[in-house]
């Protein structure tokens, strides 16, 4: 496929003269102490499809957000055909002929297809009111070129989640956009639209647009783009023609990170710890599929994955959660049924979820009465709280998980991010649990909290717990985890033990990464198209 | 500069069926409701032999007539996500300034409705003011202008009914030509200028973006704030020129002459499909609502069910109503999904792709 996108590129390759259609230059954004850009440099030129490809977190989003205007950067330039750019919002940025197309839809369900894609610009004719034919005109004018066949006068809740990606297209066009952003564009699509979607590109860049494609998919930009940027910890470690590169040197670009003086040392559990919760095909329609895994005592057990491989939603199905979820869970060999967290919390089986602010803290309340929640039933007698025995339990937790707050009395919403998951942990530590579920634990909080959350999390294995473990960012996984299932598009593609002493450790993330991004094998045996390419 | 663009072979989305156009139901409302009423018709004929004649259909409409105006001011309020309780304060103050004004003398009628009219552009700027400025949800605000503006009533009146209408003014709220009572067209020629507004201008698309999401609206450049704002203030413009069409039938300024708009409209709008979260909805909706209602009341009357059972009667609608719009709603999305590959079906793919 590489062969077709080379001829191509010579075509295409004749634009690339003059100044860029937008060039980034030097851009940084800090968020906290979390380094998200860094001095990041990069040209989208006209007639060009350019990806952009990294890990979670490697700062793609933060780099769409600022040249849409949703975001400022702390120091850096942008150019727009040569001209300096300045903006101070998402409107200034679509006046300078910058379109994103977001991976989470901004469409109006309730709204017709022309009344969406011509929104907040209808045209009016001179009496002032809408000139229906002229809206008409210029919807169908777009929709002709990307999504023939889409009725322009449907309410968009009517379209399909594909047609409703093409619509979002359509609506950057109708803008007469320059440069297009498209943010995981083929995430939720089938293979006949993802080919649907590279035609549209296609002459999308064909027509003199810039298109810059943010993905996780490298074979699917590899095949698509003229040039590639990878970008990984918020520095582009690569920019270079699609044609000059190969999935692997790409993937070793993305990965490998050394950040090996923030973890604690692993002291391996016995060979032959007993299993606590074994899970016999767990499944969550739309999420995963046929899942076996089993959790051992004094183990961390990780799992890795892109988002959206299914992870969270194994970890959910453990406690309860998730709509038509099938299959058994055995705790200690003998099935259990679990069919809400309050039952999981029983049984000794506590998570920590992905948004703690949403799921897993009552922002308002305090310290002591969050960490309380888990166990009222413990707490209460004839079903009134005992305050004592709560702020006992709470100022154990806090000077265990040196919790940094004025006091138990302190609201939670106050505290800073790694605070605050301390408090989700101590809500189950002091319930004391045999299974703890950390999904994504250390998001959003700074080094040294990570740190603790590590020190912590091996802690809690080396006093016997069994810990599944949640997490985007494959170095932590890697480096807290006995045991490891990696997990692609809802099932677990591979499962090793990360303390054989025979496992290389510098190859260690390319095949991670290989089998979570499901290119295991496949890319070589079958040329073929059986998947999203 | 588009048009330029060659289109490439490969692309043909799968077209399904369109539903046919849902535009009509924006000027006519849903169909299902005009079943419901037309089925309410039906019952009144077989229930009481008054209930189809000349005297009693006029009756019902001029009665329905302030209630349908105010309804399409308050679908404005709904639809950009928010609600105007302070309805039937602001009738009170409506019918009570007009009966003072006018006190009897036919040339203050100008007058009077310049004032009414001003007056109520003034509740709907403080009432549109507060809730975005102040970012004070829309329920609370409205609750409370409704206190203020209800207690400034009661001191300009003394809690007593005030004034008097204009002899002309009480000719022409009892005009009827055969069944079609004069008052009866002013409501229609409203509800059409609010059907005009809602359907034809920008405004009216922008209230609906605004309700839709805000977000998505501030993306689309669209004056999220202005466009709330007006939003109130010809909800309460509907709600003043209802107290003028009280005031055409009544004999004096009722200090609470208000009393129960508020939750009436509501319950109206709300029948009638414009969802309490915004963005979706119209006025003919409300319109047919606001219709059942008072239709359904008249035939109660007629047959003699007491009142009490009338507004158990009612919230049972307003509940059988809301359901019925909301599983229609949800239908709608699910035909969409289950039409297309999704998610899952990739999947499935992929899968088996990955074990060969």
């Amino acid at each position: 496929m590489r062969v077709t996108s080379t001829a191509e590129t010579v075509a295409r390759g004749t634009a690339t003269q003059g100044p860029a259609a937008l060039e980034v230059k030097g851009v940084s954004k800090q968020f906290g102490v979390v380094q998200a850009l860094e001095a990041v440099s990069v040209a989208f030129r006209g007639g060009e499809v350019h990806a952009l490809l990294g890990e979670n977190g490697a700062g793609k989003s933060t780099l769409i957000k600022i040249i849409a205007g949703a975001e400022r950067a702390d120091s850096g330039q942008m150019w727009r055909d040569g001209e300096p750019l300045q903006l101070s919002g998402p409107r200034d940025a679509r006046g300078a002929g910058i379109a994103v197309v977001y991976q989470e839809l901004t469409l109006l369900p309730a709204m017709t297809v022309e009344e969406n894609l011509l929104l907040g610009h209808e045209p009016r004719s001179r009496t002032g009111l809408i000139d229906k034919r002229e809206v008409r005109r210029r919807a169908l004018d777009s929709l002709g070129l990307i999504a023939d066949g889409i009725d322009p006068a449907l309410p968009v809740e009517q379209l399909s989640i594909a047609q409703r990606q093409l619509v979002e297209v359509a609506h950057a066009l109708t803008l007469d956009a320059k440069v297009v952003l498209l943010d995981e564009p083929t995430s939720s699509l089938s293979v006949q639209e993802v080919e649907h979607l590279r035609g549209v590109i296609e002459m999308l860049a064909a027509s003199g647009v810039a298109v810059v494609l943010v993905t996780h998919d490298i074979k699917e930009a590899l095949s698509l783009a003229d040039v590639v940027t990878v970008l990984k910890d918020g520095k582009v470690t690569f920019t270079g023609r699609a044609d000059e590169t190969d999935v692997d040197d790409v993937v070793r670009r993305m990965v490998g990170r050394d950040l090996g003086h923030l973890f604690p040392p692993r002291t391996p559990p016995a060979a032959d710890a007993p299993v606590v919760l074994e899970a016999r095909g767990i499944s969550v329609p739309g999420f995963v599929e046929h899942a076996d895994f089993v959790l051992r005592e004094g183990t961390v057990t990780g799992f890795i994955g892109l988002v959206g491989a299914g992870r969270s939603e194994t970890a959910r199905a453990l406690v309860g959660l998730g709509n038509g979820r099938r299959g058994e869970i055995l705790l200690d060999g003998k099935p259990v049924k679990i069919r809400h967290p309050g039952d999981a919390a029983r049984l000794g089986i506590g998570m920590v979820p992905e948004d703690r602010k949403l799921e897993g803290l009552l922002l308002g309340d305090s310290i002591a009465r969050n960490v309380g929640l888990a166990q009222l039933d413990r707490l209460a007698r004839w079903g009134v709280v005992r305050k004592r025995r709560e702020n006992i339990v709470a100022a154990t937790q806090m000077s265990s998980l040196s919790i940094k707050a004025p006091g138990r009395g302190t609201v939670v919403g106050n505290l800073s991010g790694g605070n605050q998951q301390k408090v989700v942990l101590a809500k189950w530590l002091a319930r004391g649990c045999r299974v703890l579920i950390l999904d994504e634990p250390t998001r959003g909080i700074d080094v040294g909290a990570k740190a603790e959350i590590y020190r912590l999390v091996r802690e809690l294995a080396a006093n016997g717990t069994a810990v599944m473990l949640i997490s985007s960012e494959m170095p932590e996984v890697l480096h807290l985890s006995d045991q490891v299932n990696v997990m692609a598009r809802g099932r677990i593609t591979t499962t090793f033990d990360n303390n054989d002493p025979a496992l290389d450790p510098s190859k260690v993330e390319e095949i991670v990464a290989r089998h979570a991004l499901d290119l295991s094998e496949e890319s070589a045996a079958t040329p073929g198209e059986d998947g999203p390419a | 500069m588009t048009q330029t663009l060659v289109r490439p072979e490969s692309p043909s989305v799968p077209a399904r069926s369109p539903r046919p156009s849902v535009r009509w139901e924006r000027w006519l409302g849903p169909a299902w409701l005009w079943g419901l009423l037309l089925g309410t018709v039906l019952v009144g004929f077989v229930a009481s032999p008054h209930f189809l004649t000349t005297l009693n259909l006029s009756n019902v409409l001029q009665q329905s007539a302030p209630l349908v105006i105010l309804v399409a001011g308050q679908t404005f309020a709904l639809i950009v996500a928010g609600v105007d309780i302070s309805v039937a304060a602001t009738i009170s103050m409506g019918t009570t300034l007009m009966m003072m004004i006018v006190d009897g003398d036919p040339g203050r009628i100008p007058l009077g409705l310049l004032a009414v009219l001003g007056a109520g552009i003034g509740v709907g700027l403080l009432n549109g003011l507060a809730t975005t400025l102040l970012e004070v949800p829309a329920f609370i605000v409205t609750f409370g202008v409704a206190s203020i503006v209800q207690g400034v009533v009661f001191w300009y009146t003394d809690q007593l009914n005030v004034g008097a209408p204009a002899p002309q003014m009480t000719e022409w709220g009892y005009k009827a030509w055969g069944p079609v009572p004069f008052l009866a067209l002013v409501a229609l020629a409203f509800v059409a200028l609010a059907l005009f507004v809602q359907n034809r201008t920008r405004f009216g698309r922008w209230m609906f973006a605004v309700g839709g999401s805000d977000e998505v609206a501030r993306l689309a450049g669209i004056p999220v704030r202005r466009v709330r704002v007006m939003a109130y203030v010809f909800c309460s413009v509907s709600a003043v020129v209802a107290s003028v069409a009280i005031s055409f039938r009544t004999g004096s300024g009722d200090p609470i002459g208000g009393a129960g708009f508020d939750w009436d409209s509501v319950a109206a709008v709300v029948i009638g499909g414009t969802a309490l979260t915004g963005g979706r909805g119209g006025v003919a909706g409300s319109v047919l609502g606001a219709l059942l209602l008072i239709t359904m009341g008249n035939i109660m009357n007629l047959v003699g069910v007491s009142g009490f059972w009338q507004i158990v009667v009612q919230g049972a609608v307003v509940v059988f109503a809301v359901t019925v719009s909301t599983a229609q709603t949800r239908r709608a999305q699910r035909m969409a999904r289950t039409n297309i590959p999704l998610v899952a079906t990739r999947r499935r793919l992929s899968i088996r792709g990955g074990k060969a």
